[in-house]
């Protein structure tokens, strides 16, 4: 490759990474609060949707929330054709992954029936559910992990020893719609009695009683964050701590760990008729019975398996809406 | 290898360029291989001197071109990096050194680092003990704290890096890693490219040296050429040189001087032509002078001998006429007294005994006898007196310088006759036999006393030659090939002119091939030294054809004689005639 080449790639991703980074920053700036509304969710819909229109009788439409479409793209298709393959007898002869922007407009996709299966955390899962009448059908062992928590930390040397020790300071938060990163993070400090305030930067000014958080909008910023000595501490989910070096992350404080909630949960459209919900059900539920199966299943984004959901889902949902209002008052 | 060993080996490389230097000297070779030999060098090293200057300054301009491809990609990594950094996003950092991740062939390393010097992402995005490290990277530090952009040449590969700060304050710093396998590629492909065309540079350089040699030494191999054949002699040549420049101008000059040779040279032979030809009238009068002088000699020697000769022949002429023309007398009166005897003894029977007595004292009857074969034995010996005087009379006609009507059989018995005690037998060999073969001639105008020398030296030479081929032979041979010399005589009216032939002819031992050339030339003679003056054939071809523009020639081969052919105009004998 030479230089010229080299330049019109590194061009081209660059315009690609800067798309999807103000595609985040649209996000932001759009969803300060979850408020769904389906009008709203299906305006938004078309623009970021896949570009040929495909047949959704026959087609099973696998969608995400993400900035980044074409990594998640690229990692899904896989996965939907395998479905498609193996769902010939429901009807399904073709597969398609589609993107949302937001939890808006995912909800607006399901509701119309646009994307048939849903991958998330309990906290985003529950929005758009609530928003586009999707229901979980399964559990997602996403990075190998069913369940997780939200791990609170700061860096050993740092002067914050315990959670009391936050206020006056910044808290690095993953995004606003994230599980591990937001909703579990805040509701815990909120439960044990913190005041928080949403900081504009990291160098914001932060009242002595109160602890400020900024959004890092990804969990390896909120690491970074807390290594630079940019916030106090950051709260990220436990199996991305575990991705942190053994040796960096001796050199960590936990301050604060959280309730576990499941990894995430497969959320079907209403739209998708009973037969195809329940042959995809028992489809997920032996993939991990065979190796051609679990390489799939690792090329999923290191999903372990699907099973079902756990018997107290139903009060895990409800402790999630429970943190869900801690987290709307916010 | 020690210093020691070095230093032999370079004082035998330098032995040896020595020893190279002076057989270059000792040997000669050719301008033109000297010249190709240069040439070739000086193109080889131009050509190595050029493809390493090439190779420098490729490696200069890719090197400038590499450490410009780092600063604009610097450039756009800063402008694309530096808010990210600023945010610290490392998700956006990450996904997008990953994504460069891709063209490591080009880019071989990428680091970002925060403010403190941390590694924040790079190329690899490596995790483990790299990524989400507490503390800095020293490098990372360099750059975060450096104010200008760092460049550095490590293996294969320069690094390139530099702080992202805006107003002063650092964000971060990059350095990114640029292969440079494909500058070392380029560099190889140059220098083997280099290698190449100066191994090649020969096959080229030495045609191309051998045409400029050429061309510089073919108006000096011209010129040389033409002082070759100036030396051999040559001056008709000229030297062609189209060059127009300093050799034209030699090559010129050297035609000048050609010329100028070339005049000065036709110049000195027509003087000398004129010089031998001086010499050769010079030696032609020389010869004449010397042959004038010796037929003046001869002719003196010749007419003193023969006043001499006419003299003595004039003065025995007298007396023996006074003999011969008394003989008769003498005879008759012997026959008178033999008369008178015979009448005594018819009258007186008785003579008286003193008378009778002295008769037979005397032997009368034999007197008688004998005095008759007296008287005629001295008429024939006055008679003979006389022709020998008649013949030295003719002979002696040498000194005759007018023209006469003369029998040339005459002039031939007269010297036959002085000849002819020369035919006779000796105690060598026996008598040698002449044959005349006389035709019948005409007179002829001539002068006598010249002829007769010719015959007599013709004569002469032809009794010497059968005398000397004598020597060698046998008894019987002789008697069996007797000595032979034959006259022939002849008239030919019909010829141009009109002349009388006469040949006299040897059956000798003939000329020897080569002496025949120089037969008529004066002092030739093949005659032992002492017994010929080498004049008598010379003198002899000057009479017959200068004095009467008659022909002289031979004709002879070895062991089969000579024969010698004299050819006398016959001129009017009228004036003669009256």
């Amino acid at each position: 490759m030479n230089f010229k080449t080299f330049m019109f790639a590194l061009t081209a991703g660059l315009a690609s990474i800067t798309v999807a980074a103000c595609s985040t920053s649209e996000q932001g700036a759009s969803s300060p609060v979850v408020d769904p509304s389906p009008a709203v969710a299906a305006e938004k819909s078309s623009p970021v949707a896949a570009a040929v229109a495909k047949d959704p009788e026959t087609t099973i439409t696998l969608g995400d929330i993400t900035n980044n479409p074409v990594k998640k793209i690229r990692r899904y298709k896989p996965f939907a054709d395998h479905l498609a393959s193996q769902l010939k007898a429901t009807g399904i002869t073709d597969s398609e992954v589609k993107v949302a922007p937001d939890l808006e407009t995912m909800a607006s996709m399901i509701a119309s029936g646009e994307i048939d299966l849903y991958f998330d955390s309990p906290f985003p899962a529950m929005v758009v559910s609530d928003l586009s009448g999707a229901k979980p059908i399964l559990r997602r062992w996403k990075k190998g992990v069913g369940s997780y928590h939200t791990i609170i930390f700061t860096r050993a040397d740092s002067d914050v020893k315990t959670l009391e020790d936050l206020k006056g300071k910044v808290v690095a938060f993953d995004d606003r719609v994230s599980t591990s990163g937001y909703m579990l993070p805040l509701a815990h400090l909120k439960e044990k009695g913190f005041s928080l305030s949403e900081k504009a930067s990291a160098q914001s000014s932060v009242e002595d009683e109160t602890v400020g958080y900024v959004f890092s909008k990804d969990d390896d910023s909120s690491i970074e964050w807390v290594l630079n000595k940019r916030v106090g501490a950051a709260a990220i989910g436990s199996s991305d701590f575990l991705d942190i070096p053994p040796k960096t992350r001796d050199q960590l404080r936990i301050l604060a760990k959280t309730e576990s909630v499941p990894r995430q949960l497969v959320m079907v459209s209403p739209a998708v008729p009973p037969e195809q919900i329940e042959a995809i059900r028992k489809l997920l539920l032996t993939l991990d019975k065979s190796e051609k199966g679990k390489q799939l299943l690792q090329g999923f984004e290191k999903t372990a398996k699907f099973d079902a959901l756990p018997k107290a889902s139903d009060q895990s949902f409800a402790r999630m809406r429970e943190l869900y209002e801690l987290v709307k008052e916010q | 290898m020690s210093g020691e060993h070095k230093l032999l080996r370079q004082i035998s490389d330098i032995s040896w360029i020595k020893r190279l230097g002076k057989r270059w000297d000792r040997e000669r070779r050719s301008l033109s291989f000297k010249l190709t030999l240069i040439i070739t060098g000086i193109i080889a090293t131009s050509v190595g001197t050029t493809t390493l200057f090439y190779i420098d300054r490729e490696q200069k301009a890719a090197r400038l071109e590499l450490k410009e491809e780092a600063y604009l990609l610097l450039d756009t990594l800063q402008i694309s990096l530096q808010d990210p950094l600023y945010r610290l996003d490392s998700d956006f950092l990450r996904d997008f050194m990953g994504a460069l991740k891709d063209n490591q062939s080009f880019l071989t390393s990428g680091s970002v680092y925060d403010a403190q010097g941390r590694l924040v992402a790079n190329l690899e995005n490596d995790y483990d003990d790299v990524i989400f490290s507490v503390n800095a990277d020293p490098v990372g530090q360099k750059l975060a704290q450096t104010s200008s952009t760092i460049l550095e040449w490590r293996g294969n590969q320069m690094l390139a890096g530099r702080s992202i700060s805006v107003g002063g304050q650092s964000f971060g710093a990059i350095q990114i890693g640029l292969s440079t396998r494909a500058l070392s590629q380029k560099l190889t492909d140059v220098r083997n490219r280099g290698l190449g065309i100066i191994a090649l540079s020969p096959l080229i350089g030495i045609p191309l040296a051998q045409w400029l040699s050429l061309f510089i030494t073919k108006p000096i191999q011209n010129l040389v050429k033409g002082t070759r054949r100036l030396a051999k002699g040559n001056f008709d040549e000229l030297v062609a040189i189209e060059t127009k420049d300093e050799l034209s101008v030699l090559a010129q000059s050297f035609n000048q001087m050609v010329i100028r040779l070339r005049e000065n040279l036709t110049l000195l032979e027509t003087n000398n032509q004129d010089l031998e030809k001086q010499t050769q009238t010079l030696t032609r009068t020389l010869m004449e002078l010397r042959e004038t002088q010796e037929q003046l000699i001869q002719s003196e020697k010749m007419s003193s001998l023969g006043q001499l000769v006419a003299g003595i022949a004039h003065e025995v002429n007298n007396p023996v006429n006074f003999v011969h023309g008394n003989l008769q007398y003498l005879h008759d009166y012997w026959g008178s007294a033999l008369e008178l005897i015979s009448l005594y003894e018819d009258n007186f029977t008785e003579l008286p005994p003193e008378l009778q007595q002295e008769i037979e004292d005397i032997d009368l009857p034999f007197i008688q006898e004998d005095m008759e074969k007296i008287l005629n034995s001295m008429d024939l010996g006055t008679l003979r007196i006389r022709d020998i005087v008649l013949s030295l009379r003719n002979f002696s006609r040498l000194d005759e310088a007018i023209q006469k009507c003369v029998d040339i059989h005459d002039g031939i018995d007269s010297t036959l006759m002085i000849l002819h005690h020369r035919l006779k037998a000796s105690s060598d060999r026996p008598e040698i036999q002449l044959q005349k073969n006389y035709g019948d001639l005409p007179l002829v105008v001539c002068h006598p006393g010249p002829l007769n020398q010719v015959f007599m030296n013709l004569l002469s030479n032809a009794i010497d030659a059968l005398e000397e081929f004598s020597r060698g032979r046998s008894p019987q041979d002789l008697k069996r090939h007797p000595n032979t010399i034959e006259i022939s005589t002849k008239h030919c009216p019909d010829a141009t002119p009109p002349s009388v032939v006469i040949e006299i002819q040897d059956n000798g031992p003939g000329i020897k091939d080569g002496a025949g050339l120089k037969l008529f030339d004066p002092f030739f003679t093949t005659k032992p030294v002492g017994k010929g003056t080498g004049l008598g054939l010379s003198i002899s071809y000057r009479i017959i054809t200068d004095q009467h523009q008659g022909k002289l020639d031979y004709r002879s081969a070895p062991g089969e004689g000579t024969t010698f052919v004299v050819e006398i105009p016959v001129m009017g004998t009228e004036e003669f005639d009256a």
